[in-house]
């Protein structure tokens, strides 16, 4: 975080500040203020209907907002019409032009029109940018939804806009072609060094692309931060359901750093929130499985109920003793499993590292 | 690396200078509310002058409800509105099952020839309502064909009633076909797993689902038939019509407060169609779009003949009503001498303006195809596209709506109050084609309206956002990508006007001069004089006018679409 | 912005109406087979003055002028039924004129004032045409007076125009109210009504109705019947012999015109023996003795059998009898 100052000193590329928006009776957008520094990557991250196509259509000056300024560099161009704000689109529907070649739709936003060939050489080297060298005169309709795709950015790029949105632009694409045109994404977006702001609601793909992830639920922001800081401190239950995989345990307070859940105490890596009863986080990835029982502060004897195998990782599911009810979900790693092998019906050690476990107040279910 | 052209002022960000006022947004602003005025103009305005009309004395004073009083007190005009109410109800219990079985047949089995019988069932919208009511007479009349057929006389209500038949048949057929032809295999097949026999499946599953397209068809038939006059002017005698009544009061009387009085009692019964159906329309639409399996019918011999058999004794019934008219046309002096002639073509001697007539209509056609199929198209354009027109895309779309209210009678009444007023500067325009075309595009602006906003629906909603993002203008996007995808729509568009224009005659009668006489009103004319031989010729014509450019208009759109599969395949 | 723009098109759409100098326009309730052969010798003898036709049936065209009273927009009135006419003269829309030919009109076929504001063309009178040959299929005997057409085997056989739209209507009810007396001919007609099938819009059509055997007996006029015989219709004419009703189609100059020269001089040729001429075409009595010729079709004594018929007396009672006629025979159905 420490280039931040330097940045945060200058007026930073694009800034929202208490942005709303309402349909009727409906809010869409809830006093939404953020910042995006030149050359970044942000991803708007949350569940359908949160309002991230709201917030990015009101960056992008397609609707105006209730209340809140839009600013670039400092000015306002809340009101601004899109023509007169610089930035270029995609979205996930592609909305190609049908009618026009990959040629016509890339070189739409090229002016003046007559310069042809100039238009065409700038064309040839978008397609060659977004892997589809020789696709000029083609139509849409002939291409692939990841080749309609790669256009559609193509487009989006060729008036070298200084800033692109992107509406879940991989959303419709099949999980294979997904994933390759989202490395895609990124190598050309560092690259080129424009700054991007994109949508999207699947988490994996979040925290893989962005630089930074804004978490996004019923209208307001939940966490901005890294993929990391977002996936290992999650600064609200919602934060912590939405993204990546969690065990939840009921917990009670018994002293400032500890709780009791079950017959158990568990110890905490920081102070607990205000509150007597919590829902406790771990992720299955830190619970950790011991070789042998060593009597320590987090640890205590499961029961494994089962073992299913997923790929890179085998994932158990395991029954604490003297926590009735509560089933852990947690993670091994291969390297982990060949050292020792987990059968069903074994008890193993198992402990919680204290820094791991974050308590959220009870009740605060979003 | 990307070299990127001059465009590109590295660091100025996303805002760039303004430079003068943003055209895009004031013309977004301003050329939906041309279009709102323009409908003000054409649609409300008369509308509103007819109602003052009906409150007001022949002097101007205010006399309230006494217009009312006096047609309430005259039996005549009591026993019209019976009449009309009778009369619309039969024609209703008649065409909506009619109507539902042929489609029903038409959807639900793999008879043979379904693409013709659709066609077929399509017909009588290519005639003026006079037509087939001058065809039951020459079948049913007096002197007619098969007149032992029927025990009492053509005139009256049976008459009316059969003529109303043909002319609704087609609108009742295309809600309904639409209306089976988008309920949900699945739920059929699901009914058959659970053992339902098909008498169980056709009403547990195939009628609920076909129910808001019944009650629309009925809704439709019953207006079109309230407001029609043309079968009833023909073939009514001395059954009396509201529809009737009203162009009596107005032409025959130049009583205008009492036709005012006539013409609300029939936009009543439209208006509450109008809501009802327009609320159904929302439901359905809402009920549609979850689906998904269209029915796909499987050849079941039995099933199948038997639908054969139904089809094409209605489609026979069709097409005889027509080539019963045509036939007419070309007979020397029916029933005496059957000799085949020409001379009814002839028209310089009968009423009505004859071939002038014709050309008129014409012209009305195609200026109403040319100048109605671009408006309404921008005009949905507006509504359903325009970032900047979304204040005012509400207003123009409720005002897009409400010609469907409106009986073109009652449209024609208004424009004879609002345009034919000593004080309205437009006045020139009372009694020429210019008026008549604007009428006509009035009249049918809702339809036209419906067909281009369902096109442009379809279109992606994401593409003006692109276009503002790559600061190309609406106007250039509306001409180098949504016209081009529309065309068929736009052509379809111009289709209706024309064929519509051709043959209307509700609105036009009351705006006729004798230089700009149209030929589906020369029809009336012809018929009141008693030469129905030359009504019969001037029908045909219509309809062989329409059919040509239909078919003409087809093949456009069929070379259209070809060029468009350059750009749709794979 | 757009309401001036549709202003200065509709200023441009009045100029451009008002360029044609000499145009009357002439409201008629002519026959449309007659209008042209007139039209064309007019314009002929007067190049100058073209001649716009508003053709409607007696009762529309009737209607029609006095609604616009006050704004008229017709020059001449050229072929209407005198009893209209006089109906405009008596609220004073006409402009008296007194045509060249004057002289030589006789004198019942002009308006009595001095200059007359209307002046007769031709007559025209009842006629029955009765379908021979489906009269022979139903057994109908022919009919010989108007009594003889309320006789029960005429039930549902007959068609008349209607009286406030067409004039031929019109002049029946006027003749029968002024032959039989008041209550004597609204009795008869209360008769009639019973056998009658239906009220048509014009005159003409009961005529063409017989000829095509819609129905055997149509109660028309002579102009007609003579000309749908001529073409080979079955028809007979029958001329009852209580006598014929009949009205005179006449010519008038509307008052307030913008154009009067021009509207005079169409005055004149309507009432010249060259018009006259072309009315006996169609027509066997005309305003101007000696100019008929006799029609094979008609009887010899026809103009005798023409019943007393009093246009002003016509004219006053014009709108108490079509109200009267409506309160009794408006709707066929309900009476049966
Ligand atoms: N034009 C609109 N009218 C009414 N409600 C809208 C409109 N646009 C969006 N909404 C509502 O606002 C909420 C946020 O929408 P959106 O920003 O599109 O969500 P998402 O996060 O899935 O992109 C949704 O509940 C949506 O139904
Ligand atoms: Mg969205």
């Amino acid at each position: 975080m420490k280039p931040d100052d330097a940045f945060l000193s200058a007026a930073p590329h694009l800034a929202v500040a208490g942005l709303s928006r309402r349909y009727g009776a409906f809010t869409a957008l809830d006093d939404v203020s953020l910042a995006i520094r030149k050359g970044e990557f942000v991803c708007l991250l949350g569940p359908s209907g949160c309002g991230k196509t709201t917030l990015l259509r009101l960056v992008a000056g397609l609707d105006t907002p209730d209340a809140g300024r839009v600013l670039a560099h400092g000015a306002d161009i809340t009101r601004l019409p899109p023509a007169r704000r610089d930035y270029g689109i995609v979205f996930q529907s592609y909305a190609l032009f049908p009618n026009l070649s990959v040629a016509d739709n890339i070189a739409y936003g090229l002016t003046p029109r007559r310069e042809r060939a100039r238009h065409r050489e700038r064309v040839r080297e978008l397609l060659e940018l977004v892997g589809l060298p020789g696709a000029e005169d083609k139509y849409p309709a002939a291409l692939s939804g990841g080749q309609q795709q790669r256009v559609a950015l193509a487009r989006a790029l060729a008036t070298s806009p200084g800033l692109l949105l992107l509406d879940e632009p991989l959303s419709a694409l099949d999980a294979r072609v997904r994933d390759k045109l989202r490395d895609e994404l990124k190598r050309l977006q560092k690259k080129l060094g424009v700054t991007t702001l994109m949508v999207t609601h699947d988490q994996a793909e979040a925290l893989a692309i962005a630089d930074r992830v804004v978490v996004m639920n019923a209208g307001r922001i939940e966490q901005v931060g890294t993929p990391s800081e977002i996936y290992r401190q999650p600064a609200s239950r919602f934060v912590a359901e939405f993204v990546g995989e969690a065990n939840w345990l009921a917990a009670r307070r018994v002293a400032d750093d500890v709780v009791e859940v079950g017959s158990h105490r568990l110890v905490l890596g920081q102070a607990l929130p205000a509150g007597d009863a919590f829902s406790l986080f771990v992720r299955p990835e830190d619970v950790l499985v011991r070789e042998r029982w060593q009597a320590a502060p987090n640890t205590l004897l499961a029961r494994v109920a089962d073992v299913a195998f997923a790929g890179a990782l085998t994932r158990l599911k395991l029954a604490p003793e003297g926590m009735p009810g509560v089933t852990l979900t947690a993670e091994l790693c291969p390297s982990m499993l060949s050292r020792q092998t987990v059968v069903p019906g074994q008890i193993v050690p198992v402990a919680l590292p204290a820094e791991r476990l974050i308590a959220y107040p009870e009740g605060a279910r979003c | 690396m990307l070299n990127m052209p001059a465009r590109r002022t590295d660091g100025a960000g996303p805002a760039r200078p303004a430079s003068g006022p943003d055209l895009e947004a004031l013309l977004g602003r301003i050329l939906p509310l041309v279009w709102v005025a323009a409908l003000l103009l054409a649609i409300a305005f008369p509308l509103m002058a007819m109602l003052g009309r009906a409150f007001l004395a022949a002097d101007g004073g205010f006399v309230g409800l006494a217009h009312f009083a006096e047609v309430a007190g005259s039996p005549g005009l009591v026993r019209a509105a019976l009449n009309s109410f009778a009369v619309s109800a039969a024609a209703t219990l008649v065409v909506v099952p009619l109507a539902f079985g042929f489609a029903f047949a038409l959807t639900r089995t793999a008879t043979w020839g379904r693409g013709v019988f659709r066609q077929v069932a399509l017909l009588p919208l290519l005639a003026p309502s006079l037509m087939p009511a001058i065809s039951l007479v020459y079948l049913f009349g007096n002197q007619g064909l098969l007149k032992d057929w029927v025990g009492g006389s053509v005139y009256g209500f049976w008459g009316v009633l059969a003529g109303e038949v043909f002319y609704t048949f087609p609108h009742a057929f295309l809600i309904l076909a639409t209306a089976l032809a988008a309920s949900d295999a699945r739920l059929a097949e699901a009914a058959r797993v659970l053992g339902a026999g098909p008498v169980r499946r056709f009403f547990s599953v195939t009628l609920p689902a076909a129910r808001y397209g019944l009650v629309s068809a009925a809704l439709v038939v019953f207006t079109l038939v309230v407001t029609d006059f043309g079968v009833p002017k023909v073939v009514g005698g001395d059954f009396n019509v509201l529809a009737v009544e009203a162009f009596k009061q107005v032409i025959g009387q130049q009583n205008f407060e009492r036709g005012a009085v006539v013409g609300l009692m029939l936009l009543v019964p439209a208006l509450l169609t109008f809501g009802v159906e327009r609320r159904l329309a929302r439901r359905q639409a809402a009920a549609l779009s979850a689906r998904a399996v269209p029915f796909a019918p499987s050849r079941r011999r039995g099933v199948d003949l038997a639908a054969f058999a139904g089809l094409t004794l209605v489609s026979f019934a069709i097409v005889s009503l027509l080539a019963v008219g045509v036939a007419a046309s070309l007979l020397a002096y029916w029933p005496y001498d059957l000799s085949f002639t020409l001379a009814h073509y002839d028209f310089s001697g009968v009423d009505g303006g004859g071939w002038s007539a014709y050309v008129n209509s014409l012209t009305l056609a195609t200026a109403s195809a040319l100048v109605g199929a671009p408006l309404v198209f921008l005009g949905a354009y507006w509504t359903e596209k325009l970032k900047a027109a979304a204040g005012v895309a509400p207003v123009l779309r409720a005002f897009a709506l409400l010609p469907m209210a409106v009986p073109g009678l009652v449209l024609g009444l208004g424009y004879v109050f609002f345009f034919n007023h000593p004080a309205n500067p437009l006045r020139g325009l009372y009694g020429g084609m210019a008026l008549m075309a604007v009428c006509t595009v009035a009249h049918f602006y809702t339809t036209a309206h419906l067909t281009a906003a369902t096109a442009l629906k379809q279109l992606d909603a994401e593409f003006e956002a692109v276009a503002a993002s790559l600061k190309v203008p609406f106007w250039v996007t509306l001409y180098r990508v949504t016209l081009p995808v529309c065309t068929p729509a736009l052509i379809d568009v111009a289709r209706f006007f024309f064929v519509s224009a051709m043959t209307t005659v509700s609105a036009l009668i009351f705006l006729y001069s004798p230089d700009s006489s149209v030929a589906a009103v020369a029809l009336v004319t012809m018929d009141d004089a008693g030469d129905t031989a030359a009504a019969a010729a001037m029908a045909t014509l219509i309809v062989a006018t329409s059919a040509a450019v239909s078919l003409a208009l087809s093949a456009l759109e069929g070379a259209v679409s070809r060029r468009k599969a350059r750009w749709k395949s794979r | 912005m757009t309401l001036n723009t549709l202003a200065a098109a509709v200023g441009l759409a009045l100029a451009a109406t008002a360029a044609q100098a000499a145009t009357l326009t002439v409201y008629t309730a002519l026959e449309a087979d007659q209008i042209k052969p007139y039209k064309e010798a007019f314009e002929k003898a007067n190049p100058d003055v073209e001649l716009r036709f508003v053709r409607e049936s007696t009762g529309i065209i009737t209607a029609k002028l006095l609604s616009e009273k006050n704004n008229p927009k017709a020059d001449v009135v050229w072929g209407l039924a005198a009893t209209s006419l006089q109906v405009l003269a008596d609220q004073g829309m006409l402009q008296p004129y007194a045509p060249k030919s004057l002289a030589s009109i006789t004198p019942a076929f002009r308006d009595r004032a001095n200059p007359p504001r209307w002046v007769g063309m031709d007559v025209w009178a009842a006629t029955i045409c009765f379908n021979t040959v489906e009269a022979a299929k139903k057994g109908l005997p022919k009919p010989q007076s108007w009594m003889d057409l309320t006789r029960p085997v005429y039930k549902d056989q007959i068609v008349m125009p209607h009286p406030a739209s067409s004039g031929t209507g019109f002049l029946d009810v006027s003749a029968w109210l002024q032959m039989f007396g008041d209550k004597k001919g609204w009795d008869y007609m209360d008769k009639l009504h019973v056998n009658m099938a239906q009220y048509v819009h014009s005159g003409s059509k009961p005529c063409k109705m017989a000829a095509a055997g819609e129905y055997p007996i149509g109660i028309s006029f002579e102009y007609r019947g003579a000309q749908l015989k001529e073409k080979g219709a079955p028809i007979d004419l029958v001329f009852p012999k209580e006598g014929l009703g009949w009205d005179l189609e006449a010519t008038a100059i509307v008052k307030g015109t913008k154009q009067l020269a021009a509207a005079q001089r169409l005055a004149d040729f309507a009432a010249s023996r060259p018009a006259m001429e072309l009315y006996e075409k169609n027509y066997a009595v005309l305003a101007m003795p000696g100019v008929a010729k006799p029609n094979p079709l008609l009887p010899a004594n026809y103009e005798k059998q023409l019943v007393k018929n009093d246009f002003t007396w016509a004219a006053r009672h014009r709108d108490a009898i079509l109200k009267e006629w409506s309160r009794r025979y408006e709707s066929k159905a309900e009476a049966k």
